[in-house]
């Protein structure tokens, strides 16, 4: 810990809201705000309450909007708060981090909407918001990720087609690409259809798959 | 120049802000992290106005000519209520269960704004429990902190010591400590102030550090409530920490006219109120107040001190007995213009001071000299002069003082007490005293475990003398003093604890022995030779009806009214011959209460409140001084002048804190 002594927003880059709109094809919008706002929230020096307890106040409520918390509410508190703090003299970190979260829900309503009300995150970066697979048509049992993902996350052999048995220590950027064959993805609300178990390499059948579920039903 | 706050016109001073001008004309704005005594955070954001259409915080924004301030709209409302919202998030939402429940800025400016725990997400800061190590003196409660930073404005820029700041963890914010140190290891003086600032209940008062039974101002300094005398030792410590010896003994002398004397015999209550005495070891208030005395070479007070308090009156004032109350209350009437008459039965003026508190504890010739001050006020003193109707000496005063302590030594009525060569000890310390003849032979037994049976017992060990103490009390359980008995000990005191006199054995009317017995087993009974027998076993007034005023039982003169008054109007008691034996300090204070009295019997006003140094406004900055906390207590007296102003530099200065004040709540303004 060290000893603060007053706003440091000179020494600060958080993202200006002008990158919003140069966001690259995946990004999502409302996980772009979550960032700007945890990092204002280590960053403010805490003598003033729009810095200190308002930005504590944003992270919180846009956590719980990314994490399939949001209430109902929740855009139009965020959306009072952030237009309170961005014309507040003397909150430099939480004025400029309000006017970016502001902007990023005025272009990107529809993404807002999605994450507190829906649970979706469309471009599926919000971890809660999508699960990782498998593909067992481009899995060619190689082993990497098995080796990579901690243990329990992966279940599989050599010549076999990997399962994932829990993602929960497993949704990032790093290990999606980690795939040789690129056959680590992400699922958003559908869920594909999957072995339960590894199977050998080239024996899913997709088709196959449905037609037993239909003879089933 | 004019300011308009809500169409109000008002002028301000050049210095002030929007808030300040507004407060000062008594229109409310509601603030928080704002305090007169520290310099402006704009951290709460609740006192903003709008001016010319924007919102900004009054307490930054200086006022100028023609301003026009708007305090109150919708959108006023709604910034102020987000930022109270925001507070409270992080704030435990049960008020009942604080103890300074509504004695809570905090909590009155939700009243105020009728702001409620609300639709924010409850905040947990992990931070609260920072440091882990309790504290001494200071309770921190900091999940009612809203970092307000009212504490570290007055730690940083009032007392200039800075031992705590705003601090971060991850991305919470707290109040805190270099390295999350204790408050002592991070330079704390634990002057207060930030308890003093704090809105809320996260900085307390430890429970059991203020009386809650007396007014707060009043509380705050510890050692001055438990002073009888109420003398202003905050204000004297600091001025022998100043090396200002004069004005120090003055400050003493505003109160009690026996400065001296106290700093050998006073009891010091004070130093059982001492704060520090929490932190490591209480001041050593009385050895450095006789250090300042002693050292006091210029009397800058004595012509001040000698100065009447009022006009000639014309009355005549008689006191009878010239002990610390009859003395003390003689000097404060005759200031007060009054003719003032000391009657004393002995030959020498001082009552217990000279006859009862032996040399070697008390030298004589120091309270010879604050007995001739007294004298040359005005006051006159009669010696062999002993009155035993007050009836006849009524005729000839305006009022009488009864002060005649209680001085009458008792003796256990016993078979062989009246024996010559049984003595009652105040008799004995007194002939010591008078250096008239005492016969006790070489071993004397005191029955008694108090304060005047060891008082005796040394002045006989100084005598040549060998010395029993025979006590009912064991051990811790003895009434005198621990250093008493110690000290007896060490020069030769031989004490029976726990054991009680069975007979005293004589032959042809000589004493020869003492049969004594433990208290719970009589099967131990022995006989300790002896060739006299002292009596240490409490003290009478010696009042008989035939003094002239109501007494009860154990001869104490009694009134219907709770003051001094007795049953004869214009005849007051005060002092021992009220209350049975207590300290000087206490004869002192309650001569002080009585001379009030008399005086307004007499017509005057009853105020004898004297400035014998003069006060200057106290330095609010008291720096930071290297391990202060840890600063040991000087380990006997004072000897010399470091030891002095180290010693006097280890006082907190409780009292700085009453120069912060409360803060003037929303209810106390009237203008809007």
């Amino acid at each position: 810990m060290e000893k603060l002594m007053g706003c440091t927003i000179s020494e600060v880059t958080l993202p200006d809201y002008s990158e919003i709109a140069k966001l690259a094809e995946g990004a999502c919008p409302v996980n772009w705000a979550l960032r700007c706002v945890k990092q204002a929230q280590l960053e403010n020096c805490g003598m003033s309450v729009m810095c200190r307890d308002g930005v504590t106040q944003l992270a919180l409520v846009i956590t719980d909007i990314v994490s399939g918390k949001g209430k109902d509410d929740d855009l139009s508190l965020i959306k009072e708060l952030c237009q309170i703090f961005s014309t507040t003299a003397g909150c430099e970190m939480a004025s400029k981090v309000a006017k970016n979260v502001l902007y990023s829900m005025e272009h990107h309503a529809d993404e807002w909407e999605q994450h507190c009300r829906r649970k979706r995150c469309a471009a599926l970066v919000c971890a809660d918001y999508y699960s990782i697979y498998i593909d067992p048509t481009t899995c060619i049992g190689c082993g990497t990720c098995l080796r990579l993902g901690p243990e329990g996350s992966i279940a599989g052999g050599e010549g076999m087609i990997h399962v994932v048995l829990d993602d929960g220590k497993i949704k990032t950027e790093e290990f999606v690409r980690a795939c040789p064959s690129s056959a680590i993805k992400k699922a958003g609300a559908v869920k594909p259809n999957l072995p339960a178990a590894p199977i050998p390499v080239g024996s899913f059948e997709v088709e196959g798959a449905r037609k037993r579920r239909r003879e089933r039903g | 120049m004019i300011i308009t706050i809500d169409g109000k016109e008002i002028s301000v001073n050049g210095e002030q802000t929007v808030l300040e001008a507004a407060l000062a004309a008594n229109i409310y704005i509601p603030n928080l992290c704002t305090h007169p005594a520290l310099p402006v955070q704009a951290g709460c954001k609740l006192c903003v106005v709008e001016i010319d259409g924007r919102p900004v915080q009054a307490c930054e924004t200086a006022a100028h000519d023609g301003m026009c301030v708007t305090t109150k709209s919708d959108d006023i409302s709604r910034r102020r209520n987000v930022a109270m919202e925001l507070m409270l998030a992080g704030h435990p939402q049960d008020c009942t269960s604080c103890k300074v429940y509504l004695k809570c800025e905090l909590q009155a400016l939700m009243q105020y704004m009728g702001t409620v725990h609300s639709r924010l997400r409850t905040v947990q800061r992990e931070t609260n429990s920072i440091p882990s190590v309790k504290n001494p003196l200071i309770l921190r409660e900091m999940e009612r902190c809203v970092q307000c930073g009212r504490c570290v404005r007055a730690c940083e820029n009032l007392r200039g010591v800075g031992a705590i700041g705003y601090a971060k963890h991850g991305g919470e914010t707290y109040i805190g400590t270099e390295s999350n140190a204790g408050l002592a290891e991070a330079g704390c003086r634990f002057c207060g102030a930030c308890i003093e600032v704090c809105p809320t209940g996260a900085l307390q008062d430890e429970e059991g550090v203020l009386s809650q039974e007396i007014a707060k101002h009043e509380a705050l300094v510890p050692c001055q409530v438990e002073c009888p005398a109420k003398i202003d030792i905050s204000e004297y410590l600091r001025l022998i920490n100043e090396g200002k010896y004069s004005q120090a003994h003055a400050v003493v002398r505003e109160k009690a006219p026996f400065p001296h004397t106290l700093g050998y015999i006073c009891n010091h209550r004070c130093e059982d109120g001492c704060k520090r005495g929490k932190l490591n070891s209480s001041i050593s208030i009385r050895n450095v107040k006789r250090y300042a005395v002693e050292n006091d070479s210029d009397m800058m007070w004595l012509d001040a001190a000698m100065a009447p308090l009022g006009a000639k009156s014309g009355k005549k004032v008689a006191v009878i007995g010239s002990g610390p109350c009859g003395l003390t209350a003689a000097l404060y009437l005759q200031k007060k213009g009054h003719d003032v008459t000391v009657h004393e039965k002995l030959p020498v003026a001082g009552g217990q001071l000279v006859t009862g508190i032996p040399e070697y504890r008390l030298p004589l010739e120091h309270v010879q000299k604050e007995i001739d001050f007294i004298k040359s006020v005005g006051v006159e003193i009669k010696t062999n002069s002993n009155i035993d109707s007050v009836t006849r000496l009524k005729e000839g005063y305006d009022a009488v003082l009864v002060a005649i302590g209680a001085s009458q030594g008792k003796k256990l009525s016993m078979e062989g007490s009246n024996l010559e060569g049984a003595y009652a000890a105040l008799d004995l310390l007194r002939d010591v005293r008078l250096g008239l003849p005492v016969d006790v032979g070489q071993t004397v037994n005191i029955i008694g475990g108090g304060n005047v049976a060891f008082d005796c017992a040394r002045t006989l060990l100084r005598m040549g003398r060998k010395v029993n103490i025979i006590c009912l009390e064991k051990g811790e359980a003895i009434p005198a003093d621990a250093e008493e008995i110690e000290e007896g000990i060490n020069e030769g005191v031989v004490l029976y604890d726990g054991t009680a006199t069975v007979q005293i054995e004589s032959e042809n009317g000589v004493i020869t022995g003492h049969r004594i017995a433990d208290v719970d087993d009589t099967s131990t009974e022995r006989m300790i030779p002896c060739d006299s027998i002292v009596f240490a076993v409490g003290q009478g007034t010696g009042l008989t009806p035939e003094f002239g005023i109501d007494i009860n039982d154990q001869g104490h003169p009694t009134s219907d009214k709770s003051d001094h008054t007795t049953s004869v109007d214009g005849v007051f008691a005060a002092g021992d011959v009220m209350t049975g034996t207590r300290f000087v300090i206490e004869a002192i204070a309650a001569g002080r209460e009585v001379a009030k009295e008399i005086d307004r019997y007499l017509g005057g006003d009853g105020c004898i409140d004297e400035t014998l140094s003069p006060r200057a406004a106290k330095e609010p900055k008291i720096g930071k001084i290297d391990g202060f906390a840890e600063m040991t207590r000087v380990a006997s007296h004072v000897h010399t002048c470091d030891e002095a102003t180290r010693e006097a530099g280890r006082c907190l200065q409780c009292d700085l804190r009453r120069d912060i004040g409360p803060v003037k709540l929303w209810t106390e303004y009237t203008a809007n």
